[in-house]
């Protein structure tokens, strides 16, 4: 037996060793901007470099950190892209745990868009990817010209560099460009409105006085849906017009007077009946099909775009029946809403590692996506193929396209992959084909909303807490608290108990360093006021 | 068959060398030893080494190799987290839970089964008893979910019409009664195994000297698979603070948190979604060294029960 513990351990320590050896190797990657390759051609400020590189023959890996990221590579549009740079792409998709161990063996693919520009690895880019601006300066100066100053300026890390560039990225030029869309809303159904007299409703009286009537008028409908997802805080308190932050400091949104007299509001509708408490955590699969039945006579509605299909599916089953957008839910003390589109930190931010043997063909390749020429094959493919330019500048798929994208989408999808390559998007490309970039039943929506979309950059990096620190993880019990709150109180039997509820929650935060905590997200505002060029003592613009 | 090389020849003194002798001599068996023993090495003993960042600040960039040590850090961190210790307050309250309501049902269930007379019968409540132990947690949560909600089965059945998962009250009632569920049929299988075991020459004597069928129940069929309910305190008690993730996962909603916020849950948000990593380890790290206690406790326990034989 002592023999057989000796040779036991002998076996531990020699994989042991081994898997050392195997995790060190990758490990001394320390490659700064400096010792960059020197550029295969001529670079030039006003053309991109791919156009002159397209001789050698490149092979890049790209990790996208979303387990659904497949786009369709056998698609015209890949082919397009491969034959244009004379590059093979070969896509990862994964989770955070499929990145951690990336980072753990210090052997990163070429290119790494993370989930979002949240995610605690890119506040750290500097230690594991290569400074864009350096690059581009190096390999490919035109990105300059199409890339986002503003984004370039906002992603910069302290020493000064910008490692990552977001898809979506929305400056405070495209917040009044009207080429994005506010997606948060009120919506009720056309016929039921219509049915009770198209009410005006202003005051969380009125609102909990149409609920009964609906209730009384159809009692085979819900009066009020909503998803379990955020509708009931921040999409409530977006159309309240909550401000994010206040003299240069983050405003606590959950406790403001205007927005818990609404949670009241609700809390007696649903004490009416006026939704199903199954609500509170219904799948998204649940909260689609209710929506795309009708099942819902009215819904607090955030991130509409997402819900476009069952909105549209509405629409088109039961015309007549669709949702419109009405000023319902709105602040009893004049402030005008504040909706929220993407920010300037956009949605998923892409990266050149330290890991990439070629880096030059990585800011090719982010360059030729970037362009107008890259924007266009992607979001349209090819002119008198598949779309046709109008006389005012503006694009539209041809009529055959759009037929096989309507009926058979997933083939669709595989034979041209248009629409499919978007980790470098912007709204304002689906801007250039405005009748058909959003489906219809949208419109109702846009158009309530045109006017209160309300940039809120300074906001964006607030609950951005240190690795592993105190305050994260007391942020995140606290939100979990939060949740937990408004779930009672909405679902409460009486005011007291939802009151009771609040105070709960109010000494739950205070017992779990609520003041720290608020003390980080000072100072993330404070210091995003300063990047953004803003005064120290600004405010949400929403009066 | 042939004669094994060594076969006849003294089995020699020096250590290697004996142990040498011994290998040749049940080299079939060794062989098919030692698969499993590379396995353990590989999968539960090597992994260990991740406890070490338990004892630094471990960030997604860094590697075990360079995070910077800590020391007791996150340990302190633990103690002044009243998250951890109501998830902590909800994993006792429910394993106790399924302690007191699983463990002695699977033993009635398996005395019944066992004293069903064989045939057709006995084969179907068993494989209907073993059924909900194949059917993963997704699906089974799904149809608690859809069953417990406000127009559920069980609503329709008791004519109420609240979310019964959305009570935090009835939470870790519903988390111990599926899971009796789903497991007591499983949990027979063992009991059955050492009822088989048992001398049947026994129960004829005692027909013969008048015992009833409860009579033999107590005195031959319980004390015959004594060592087995010993067996399975051991396990049951050592596994107090490892919690059903994958129940809690389906089950958990923003309501029942106070109550179905339990420690692996805890963990898994405070590691992988927040990507706290050691906190998540220290906080695994410190309920592996209280479970390894009570299991060493709990075999303490029963050996001095059960005449000081062990039954690890």
């Amino acid at each position: 037996m002592k023999n057989m513990k000796i040779v036991g351990a002998a076996a531990v320590i020699a994989s042991a060793a081994l898997l050392l050896v195997g995790c060190s190797a990758g490990s001394g990657s320390t490659t700064a901007a400096d010792k960059l390759p020197a550029s295969r051609v001529k670079v030039d400020a006003n053309t991109p470099s791919w156009k002159a590189d397209s001789k050698t023959k490149k092979t890049l890996t790209w990790y996208v950190d979303q387990t659904w990221w497949n786009p369709p590579m056998q698609s015209k549009v890949a082919q397009q892209i491969s034959k244009d740079l004379n590059i093979t792409i070969k896509y990862v998709a994964g989770d955070d745990t499929k990145l951690n161990t990336y980072f753990a063996s210090g052997n990163l693919p070429d290119i790494v868009t993370l989930s979002g520009g949240t995610n605690p690895a890119a506040a750290t880019a500097n230690q594991w990817a290569l400074p864009l601006n350096q690059l581009a300066a190096k390999y490919d100066p035109y990105w300059n010209k199409i890339a986002s100053a503003q984004t370039m300026d906002w992603m910069k890390l302290k020493d000064g560099n910008t490692y990552g560039y977001p898809s979506f990225s929305n400056s405070a030029a495209d917040y009044q460009s009207g080429q994005i869309k506010p997606e948060e809303a009120f919506v009720i159904r056309k016929d039921v409105y219509e049915a009770l007299g198209s009410p005006t409703i202003s005051t969380p009286a009125d609102f909990v006085n149409l609920m009964s009537e609906i209730k009384a008028k159809y009692p085979s409908l819900t009066p009020l849906g909503f998803s379990a997802n955020g509708a009931l805080d921040s999409t409530v308190q977006d159309l309240l017009g909550v401000p994010y932050y206040q003299n240069g400091k983050v405003y606590d949104r959950n406790t403001d007077p205007d927005y818990l007299k609404w949670v009241e509001a609700i809390r007696q509708v649903g004490a009416n009946g006026g939704f199903s408490q199954d609500e509170l955590n219904a799948t998204d699969t649940v909260f689609q099909q209710n929506v795309s039945s009708g099942k819902f006579a009215s819904v607090i509605l955030g991130s509409a775009i997402n819900y476009a299909s069952s909105l549209q599916a509405l629409m088109q089953a039961h015309p007549g029946e669709q949702y419109v957008a009405i000023p319902a839910i709105q602040s009893t003390t004049g402030r005008k809403p504040v909706l929220q589109q993407a920010g300037i930190s956009g949605w998923m931010p892409t990266y050149i590692t330290h890991s990439t043997k070629d880096p030059e063909s990585a800011m090719e390749l982010f360059t030729y996506l970037q362009s107008d020429y890259g924007q266009m094959l992607t979001n349209y493919g090819w002119e008198g193929t598949t779309y046709q330019k109008n006389a005012d500048g503006t694009v539209q798929l041809l009529p055959t396209i759009k037929t096989q994208a309507a009926s058979n989408n997933d083939a669709y999808n595989k034979e041209w992959g248009i629409g499919q390559f978007y980790l470098f998007g912007h709204d304002k490309w689906k801007a250039v084909d405005p009748t058909d970039s959003y489906p219809a039943a949208l419109t109702t929506i846009f158009d309530w909303g045109k006017g209160y979309l309300t940039p809120e950059f300074p906001q964006e990096n607030a609950t951005v807490f240190a690795s592993g620190s105190v305050q994260g993880r007391d942020y995140t019990n606290i939100t979990n608290k939060w949740t937990t709150t408004l779930a009672t109180m909405v679902t409460a039997k009486s005011a007291a108990a939802s009151q009771k509820a609040l105070s709960g929650y109010e000494s739950f935060r205070s017992g779990n360093g609520w003041s720290q905590v608020q003390a980080v997200e000072n100072a993330n505002v404070k210091a995003s006021l300063k990047a953004l060029g803003m005064p120290a003592n600004a405010s949400t613009p929403n009066n | 068959m042939t004669a094994h090389p060594s076969a006849g020849r003294e089995r020699p003194e020096g250590k290697f060398a004996a142990w040498l002798y011994d290998f040749r001599q049940q080299w079939q068996l060794q062989l098919m030893v030692w698969p499993g023993v590379v396995f353990i090495i590989v999968f539960g003993f090597l992994p260990l080494y991740g406890y070490v960042m338990a004892f630094q600040n471990y960030t997604v960039t860094s590697t075990i190799w360079n995070a910077p040590f800590v020391g007791l850090a996150n340990f302190q961190l633990i103690v002044t987290d009243p998250t951890f210790w109501s998830s902590l307050v909800n994993t006792l309250g429910i394993s106790l839970l399924k302690l007191v309501i699983e463990f002695p049902l699977s033993i009635v269930l398996a005395i019944m089964v066992y004293e069903l007379a064989g045939g057709v019968f006995k084969r179907v409540v068993q494989a209907i008893s073993y059924l909900p132990h194949f059917i993963s947690w997704i699906v089974l949560g799904g149809m608690l979910v859809v069953w417990l909600s406000s127009t559920g089965l069980f609503n329709q059945i008791f004519g109420g019409s609240t979310n019964l998962l959305q009570q935090p009250g009835l939470y870790w009632l519903i988390a111990a009664l599926s899971d009796t569920w789903k497991e007591v049929g499983w949990g027979t299988i063992l009991y059955l195994a050492a009822m088989a075991a048992i001398d049947p020459s026994l129960y004829e004597v005692a027909r013969v000297d008048g015992a009833g069928r409860f009579r033999r129940i107590w005195h031959i069929t319980l004390p015959g698979i004594r060592g087995m309910i010993a067996l399975q305190v051991i396990l049951w008690v050592s596994g107090l603070f490892g919690s059903n993730l994958d129940q809690t996962m389906v089950l958990n909603n923003p309501l029942n948190d106070p109550r179905s916020n339990v420690i692996n849950f805890y963990v898994y948000q405070v590691g992988l979604h927040q990507g706290n990593f050691s906190y998540g380890t220290a906080v695994g790290l410190g309920i592996s060294l209280i479970s390894l206690i009570l299991l060493l406790g709990a075999n303490f326990a029963t050996k001095k029960l059960n005449d000081n034989t062990s039954m690890l």
